[in-house]
């Protein structure tokens, strides 16, 4: 099954418009790990605003997908792919001979919190090390980034304690944070939420939504209800295929494809 | 059914007999071997037993330069292996990206864990002090010992790397860092517990040995501290030997269990400083 080859460019259109700037455009992308084929013949364009999220069964390539994007895929040896991907205008290997000057503009988020062993405030700093500022740059970017995180009341008074210490949602949110920091141009986001509470989650939520707004999200989720609540564009794969892409209305619409809404209905009655 | 239940009590117990049998066995045999050197080196231990020259093939004087011997000895295998140990472990973990070419080395290096020391020391003797001609050297000896301990510390620093969930990589890399800063902020303090306890069990090991050292480093008497790399030095285990071969004497085996205690001693040390830094360090980097 060949994926359909629609432009997510407009906020709420399905339509073919090519002429506008793409954050994210794939052509033949196919995916492999080994010899198996995870993700095959995806064509895509992600605008430059707004909040993408991919979902569809698990073992469908979301997150393989998401991880090409910034290349940090590439650290597992035996991960390749075929097809052309271009991040930011720039061909994601040809365009970013150095590695880290990609996964900077594009910031990513895992599915687990992941806080590094050493205080709230180191590792907020863990970003900026690369970037040349003073002391006080560094806690203002780091307070904003926290602001947006919706973490900086909660931790501005212990940021020398270890983030360990923070549960489980604080982390996630620290996380978000922490990406934030360097100021990304993209943001990729694998199931954010899928291990922490529902006060953390609408927090992510409403970091997202907002975020949303000034640069392109491309989120992974199995919640179809947070992807009705936060997305602009749906695209919904299985089997490593995209099977429908479109706007949120178009896609927990009626008109949407069959299987979409056979998944879609699926997962809320699973719910 | 109430057959089978008292089947299996009588089974439970059997195995809970078995295994505190073993314990007591492995303990006992301990507390005897480590009973007997305190009961009886216990008597020799003074401060002019620790800090005076052995005198007369050591059955007056004390062990003061068998101490320092082998202290420098094990420091100076301790200086040396160090960065090769951390540099072998980061290269596997980090820059070998052949699977099989780690899985070689990773098995050349169980390997060469398991060569007997005189091995070492027949190597030792043949290429340094034969073919390179450097003569009887503590320097050799401490290179020799440092060849010995490097497998320990160099799997114990790659199990401990090994060890960190990749996604502290993954979240690094992700945050735009290099290769070598992850190496540096992320891999090292989370593993640097790893290095220090191999090189100090690869040093508790090298302190106590005999064989690798006895041809290439170690004189048996009249010697102080080196004023170069290419002078012998004495150390206790090399001391306790010839105090041994002298063992109808009483005077020479009564200074034989003396310095056996206070090898045993240092050996502790080392194991003990292990466990205590281990500890240290695995919960700072749990932080």
């Amino acid at each position: 099954m060949s994926s359909p080859k629609l432009s997510l460019v407009s906020g709420h259109s399905s339509a073919d418009s090519s002429a506008e700037p793409h954050c994210i455009h794939m052509d033949g992308f196919s995916a492999y790990y080994g010899d198996n084929c995870i993700v095959s013949d995806v064509n895509l364009r992600l605008p430059p605003k707004g909040v993408t999220c991919l979902i569809g069964p698990s073992g469908a390539g979301k997150s393989t997908i998401l991880r090409w994007l910034n290349r940090i895929n590439e650290e597992s040896e035996r991960a390749s792919f075929s097809g052309k991907i271009e991040v930011l205008g720039r061909d994601v290997l040809k365009g970013y001979p150095d590695v880290t000057e990609l996964r900077r503009k594009v910031g990513m988020v895992f599915q687990q919190p992941c806080v590094f062993p050493c205080s709230i405030y180191d590792n907020m700093l863990m970003g900026l090390r690369s970037r040349k500022l003073s002391k006080g740059e560094a806690r203002s970017i780091i307070e904003q980034s926290l602001k947006a995180a919706s973490l900086w009341d909660e931790v501005s008074h212990r940021l020398a304690q270890p983030a360990s210490a923070l549960s489980l949602g604080q982390q996630q949110r620290l996380c978000l944070a922490r990406a934030l920091v360097l100021e990304p141009e993209v943001l990729l986001l694998d199931e954010p939420t899928a291990s922490i509470d529902p006060v953390s989650s609408r927090a992510i939520e409403a970091f997202v939504i907002e975020q949303g707004r000034e640069i392109p999200i491309i989120m992974v989720t199995h919640n179809i209800g947070q992807a009705k609540r936060i997305s602009d564009h749906v695209i919904f794969l299985c089997d490593g295929q995209i099977v429908e892409q479109g706007t949120r209305a178009h896609m927990f619409s009626m008109r949407s494809a069959e299987k979409t809404r056979t998944y879609i209905t699926e997962e809320f009655c699973d719910c | 059914m109430s057959e089978r239940v008292n089947i299996r009590r009588v089974q439970e117990k059997c195995f809970a007999f078995i295994l505190r049998a073993s314990l007591a066995l492995c303990g006992g045999v301990l507390v005897f071997l480590l009973g007997s050197i305190v009961v009886k080196g216990f008597g020799s231990l003074s401060l002019d037993f620790f800090f005076t020259p052995a005198k007369d093939f050591g059955k007056s004087g004390g062990v003061i330069y068998q101490i320092l011997g082998s202290l420098l000895m094990v420091v100076a295998a301790a200086v040396l292996v160090l960065p090769l140990a951390l540099g072998t472990a980061i290269f596997q973990i980090s820059y070998n990206a052949r699977p099989k070419i780690r899985y070689v080395l990773e098995q050349s290096l169980y390997a060469l864990n398991a060569i007997p020391s005189i091995t070492y020391g027949l190597f030792g003797l043949i290429f340094f002090v034969n073919v390179l001609n450097t003569g009887i050297s503590w320097f050799v000896g401490a290179v020799i010992l440092a060849i010995m301990i490097l497998p320990t510390a160099i799997l114990s620093t790659y199990q401990a790397m090994a060890a960190i969930p990749k996604t502290y990589q993954e979240n690094a890399a992700a945050l735009g860092l290099t290769k070598a800063q992850v190496i540096r902020r992320v891999t090292l303090p989370q593993s640097f517990h790893g290095l220090v306890t191999g090189l100090l069990i690869g040093l508790a090991r090298a302190i106590g040995e005999t064989a690798p050292i006895m041809f290439i480093a170690t004189a048996f008497s009249g010697v102080t501290v080196p004023q170069s790399l290419v002078e012998p030095v004495s150390t206790l285990p090399t001391h306790i030997l010839e105090l041994a071969q002298q063992s109808t004497d009483p005077q020479a085996l009564q200074n034989a269990w003396g310095a056996s205690l206070i090898l045993v001693g240092l050996v502790a040390g080392f194991s003990g400083l292990a466990l205590l830094i281990r500890s240290r360090l695995s919960s700072e980097g749990r932080k």
